[in-house]
């Protein structure tokens, strides 16, 4: 058999807000996130790459704006290898859904059924299965879905769902299936964390996340893969074509500056991606959050500042004096003891600041990003 | 501290002197004397004057309200004793602006300087509280007996009643937590009914954004089909108008081609016409009737065949000749025989053959004359025989025919060829019509008009398309709203959890401070009691002291407290001179007692009343000095 390269992606969710950015950043994510798109068609091109697997959300709701689709008909078009397209939850197949309305280029295959279709590639000597989300959620589509190898013939599947996960709404896939479908790979989407390449019996599979993160829960490198499938086996390799990182920084500021705390842990390579600091450790006066916002804002592309350092536990110390702020630490503190969750104890301690800031007339404790 | 002297520039004091002693003094002195001026020259004294207070309508300050009448410049001195020591302190005024600022503080007779103490700072070292302090406890005006809440008080008297933190004073810390709570939300204002407002516009900018981007997607749909319908009926308009030309040239083609036929026919009808007409001018019937030509022919042929039977009548001289020949062999006999009877015979005979002769030679010449006769009129007709000329006839009669018939060809084919002329002309007409496709009932006419509507109906979507795509780029990009709007729900969480935190803070200060006021006012109300039941002989027993230091009070014998709206005159003035010694009591330091000053503080009391007042005062007065000024006599 021949050897087949091509690009495994899913997961773009054009059109989806991103966390985090107010609306000037969000304009310049915006344009970002049409380029990723022509990224996307770069990479193709210099790695000769076959074949492009999409392998569902690629679009973040049936809402799509129109430019969001036309952009995404007219990157498809510059690809001149063939695409495959299957539609996940939140760009499932319907005669409304953008698939639909749009005219999508010849080399561009959109599977458009919950039936399992394929189509012939004889010149890779390749056979590309999939099947559509037709709705937000989704049956199990692979159950009893197997098929024959052919000599000389690729078999690849392309698709969204969610492998392992038995009780899912969106396509629960099980390995056992995915073993016995008869495939060589199995393209999937769903999960936005990238998985590395698997293996269920002889079936590779793997999905590659999101290629760009969208929120600070989808921080990290994020990627697209390039896979290659020959007689020795199947290689995957994951490649970034992501303008931006979205990441968590943890810092703790007990007992030294937070500045110096903060650039201790920063490198210099931050300035494009979108940081959310946490401050924790433990202090007896709030750190001041404006003051590390004007001195780091410019170290990133966006920053969050976001206290959760606790009150040094000296400061309830002098919840026993028999005065005003020691009566006001007692009563807090009885709260606190009692308090039955992690946030209720939070907003507590936030109170003892503020009372204490209050009672020593100190600044506000300002916490909040400026909106 | 007590204070044994006082000399005074100061009001309407000039250059007075009032010496004290030790215990209480009662300086009694009518309206107009001078009571209030010398409590406030004490005051002053202590705490210096405020040089920065403003005039005020129904307030004077004091560096107005007590400049020196006389115009002297406002000073004066206080001899005390305080720590055991005595002390002089003289306050001057160098300059107008600043009253009073000139500060010294000696020893009593002597030069030195008390070490550390400075205009500013004299009162509180003297008395052990600030002037706001002083002026609520030890200092009673006239008319200001009830004592005012202040969180310098405060402080003090909470110090008093926990273990002694002056730096806090709840009212304070309320407020400040009470500001950065409005500064979050106070009623419709604030950081969050802002954020909020904020969030709703652009939450409703997002809805009309994502309808106009759905009408924008099926107006565009329909502008598709609009345009592809355009595309259908401009091919059929081209396809109808194309197949209208066609026709209508075809049937005017057919038309023209009629008109060609018939004037060719007519021109050959015509040319057939001459030609027959040129062929009878021709004929030696010179295109005569038919009628005439055949009663001269038939005329001529009678003639002619008589002519003929007399030109053929025969005439032979054989008679004569014989005759003569007879005459002849007469003579010659005669001359044979000279018989006169042959003489006789050959003149008889001779005679005979004359006559015969001339006859001959008549006949002959008649039958020559018709002979010439019949030529003549054979050659009338060129021929050679009657026949010919019957025959002549017959072909000019043939001819006669042909002409007549080409005559009618002529005609016929002439008619047809207008008539045909006049349907070309119709044809045109109609061509015209159908050739016009503006107007009329043609179906390419008809499909014209469809096409203008479709094209007026996608031009029409088109411009509702641009105005929409305009208005939605001008509300701005959804993604880029819908990304703003997700930040600022979280900073409008963040801010929320600060309000909470605040709101929770300020409760539980509140509980706090409420712990220390349920310790701090039954302790004032408690000394408070005890003075208002000695001053009422027992009558009142029972003081409740409120935050804001308003107090309540009743007898023995009720079991509800009277707000203080209820009380006489006399009562609430006993009350709150009971409330404000016991804040004296419990505010002013134990160690160096600070004076009373009170300026007519009973003059609203019956005189068992100010009896018993003045009793406690003096029981007071055994451990602080009191100085009463009063303008009755006690």
């Amino acid at each position: 058999m021949s050897t087949l390269r091509f690009l495994h992606a899913a997961d773009l969710h054009l059109d989806s807000p991103f966390e985090g950015l107010p609306a000037g950043k969000a304009a310049v994510r915006r344009s970002e996130q049409r380029a990723l798109l022509g990224r996307i068609v770069e990479l193709v091109e210099r790695e000769k790459l076959q074949l492009v697997l999409l392998s569902g959300d690629l679009l973040d709701s049936d809402n799509t704006y129109f430019e969001t689709g036309e952009e995404l008909v007219r990157s498809l078009q510059k690809l001149r290898v063939p695409v495959f397209i299957a539609p996940g939850n939140h760009d499932y197949y319907s005669d409304s859904s953008p698939y639909a309305r749009l005219r999508m280029p010849p080399n561009v295959h959109v599977f458009t059924t919950p039936e399992i279709t394929f189509a012939e590639l004889p010149e890779l000597g390749a056979r590309v299965y999939g099947a559509a989300f037709t709705d937000k959620r989704c049956r199990p589509l692979l159950t009893d879905f197997r098929t024959a190898r052919s000599p000389g013939v690729w078999n690849l599947l392309c698709l969204h769902g969610e492998v392992g996960a038995r009780d899912s709404v969106y396509n629960p896939i099980r390995v056992e299936e995915l073993a016995e479908s008869g495939m060589d790979y199995a393209a999937l989407g769903h999960v936005h964390k990238a998985s590395g390449l698997l293996k269920a019996g002889p079936v590779w599979y793997s999905w590659p996340g999101c290629p760009e993160g969208r929120g600070f829960d989808e921080t990290g490198e994020k990627t697209v893969s390039i896979v290659e499938l020959s007689e020795s086996g199947c290689t995957l390799t994951p490649v970034s074509i992501a303008a931006r990182r979205y990441e968590i920084l943890r810092v703790n500021v007990t007992g030294t500056e937070p500045l110096l705390a903060v650039h201790t842990q920063i490198t210099d390579e931050t300035v494009r991606d979108v940081y959310r600091i946490i401050l924790t450790g433990e202090v007896e006066a709030p750190p001041d959050l404006d003051r590390l916002r004007r001195n780091l804002s410019e170290f990133f592309f966006e920053l969050q500042l976001r206290d959760e350092t606790r009150l040094q536990q000296s400061v309830w110390e002098r919840a026993g004096e028999d005065t005003l702020r020691g009566l006001f630490l007692m009563k807090l503190r009885a709260r606190y003891d009692a308090a039955a969750t992690e946030q209720e104890r939070a907003q507590i301690e936030q109170a003892a600041r503020w009372g204490l800031a209050a009672i020593d007339n100190r600044e506000e404790v300002v916490r909040h990003d400026d909106p | 501290m007590m204070i044994h002297k006082l000399t005074a520039s100061f009001g309407k004091l000039e250059n007075e002197t009032l010496s004290l002693h030790e215990g209480l003094n009662i300086i009694h002195a009518p309206n107009e004397s001078g009571k209030s001026t010398w409590c406030a020259f004490i005051r002053a004294m202590l705490y210096g004057v405020d040089s920065s207070a403003r005039a005020r309508s129904g307030y004077l300050p004091d560096k107005l309200r007590y400049a020196p009448w006389s115009g002297a410049p406002m000073e004066g001195s206080m001899d005390l004793t305080a720590d055991r020591c005595d002390i002089t302190i003289t306050r001057r005024t160098r300059s107008k602006s600043a009253p009073m600022r000139e500060f010294s503080a000696t020893y009593t007779g002597s030069a030195v300087k008390v070490e550390g103490m400075t205009a500013s700072n004299a009162g509180e070292l003297l008395t052990g509280v600030s002037r706001d302090v002083f002026n609520r406890s030890a200092f009673i005006e006239q008319g200001t007996v009830a004592v005012t809440g202040s969180p310098e008080l405060e402080k003090r008297i909470s110090a008093i009643v926990s273990t002694g933190d002056e730096q806090t004073s709840y009212s304070e810390a309320d407020e400040r937590l009470r500001a950065w709570q409005r500064r979050r939300r106070y009623n419709r204002r604030g950081l969050l009914p802002e954020l909020e407002g904020r969030m709703d516009e652009s939450r409703r900018l997002l809805e009309e954004m994502t309808g106009s981007v759905q009408n924008v997607a099926q107006m565009k749909e329909r502008l598709e089909a609009a345009r592809l319908e355009c595309a259908r009926l401009e091919q059929a308009v081209t396809d109808s108008r194309r197949r209208q030309r066609r026709e209508a040239m075809e049937r005017l083609n057919a038309c023209r081609q009629d008109v060609q036929e018939a004037s060719e026919r007519h021109d050959a009808a015509l040319e057939e016409l001459s030609l027959r007409r040129e062929e009878l001018s021709r004929s030696s019937f010179g295109g005569r009737r038919g009628d005439d030509v055949q009663s001269e022919v038939d005329t001529d042929l009678d003639e002619l065949e008589i002519l003929g039977v007399e030109s053929r009548k025969k005439a032979s001289p054989l008679f004569a000749v014989l005759l003569f020949v007879l005459a002849v062999a007469a003579a010659a006999l005669y001359t044979a025989f000279q018989s006169w009877v042959y003489v006789i015979l050959a003149a008889v005979f001779g005679a005979a053959a004359v006559v015969f002769l001339l006859r001959f030679s008549k006949r002959r010449r008649a039958a020559l004359e018709a002979g010439e006769q019949r030529r003549k009129l054979l050659k009338k007709y060129g021929a050679q025989t009657p026949d010919e000329i019957r025959g002549r006839l017959a072909a000019y009669l043939v001819q006669l025919d042909a002409a007549a018939a080409a005559l009618d060809a002529e005609r016929s084919s002439r008619e047809h060829y207008e008539a045909s002329r006049g349907r070309l002309a119709a044809q045109e007409e109609a061509a015209l019509a159908d050739l016009d496709f503006s107007g009329g009932n043609s179906e390419a006419a008809r499909l014209g008009r469809e096409l203008a509507s479709a094209r007026a109906a996608a031009e029409n979507l088109s411009a509702q398309i641009a105005s929409l795509t305009g208005r939605l780029s001008a509300m701005g990009d959804p993604l880029v709203l819908s990304s703003d709007l997700s930040c600022m729900s979280e900073a409008h969480d963040q801010i929320q959890a600060e309000y909470d935190a605040i709101s929770l803070a300020v409760d539980t200060l509140r509980e706090a401070d409420a712990e220390i006021q349920s310790r701090f006012s039954p302790e004032l109300g408690r000394v408070a009691a005890g003075y208002m039941a000695e001053v009422t002989g027992g009558r009142y027993a029972d003081v409740l002291i409120n935050r804001d230091f308003t107090a309540r009070t009743r007898t023995q014998d009720e079991t509800v407290a009277h707000e203080s709206e209820y009380l006489s005159a006399g009562t609430l003035d006993l009350l709150y001179l009971a409330v404000r010694l016991a804040v004296c009591e419990l505010a002013l330091p134990e160690g160096e007692p600070c004076p009373l000053i009170i300026d007519d503080a009973l003059v609203n009391l019956d005189e068992t009343r100010q009896a018993q007042a003045i009793e406690l005062l003096r029981r007071i007065a055994k451990t602080r000095q009191v100085i009463l000024f009063s303008c009755r006599r006690i």
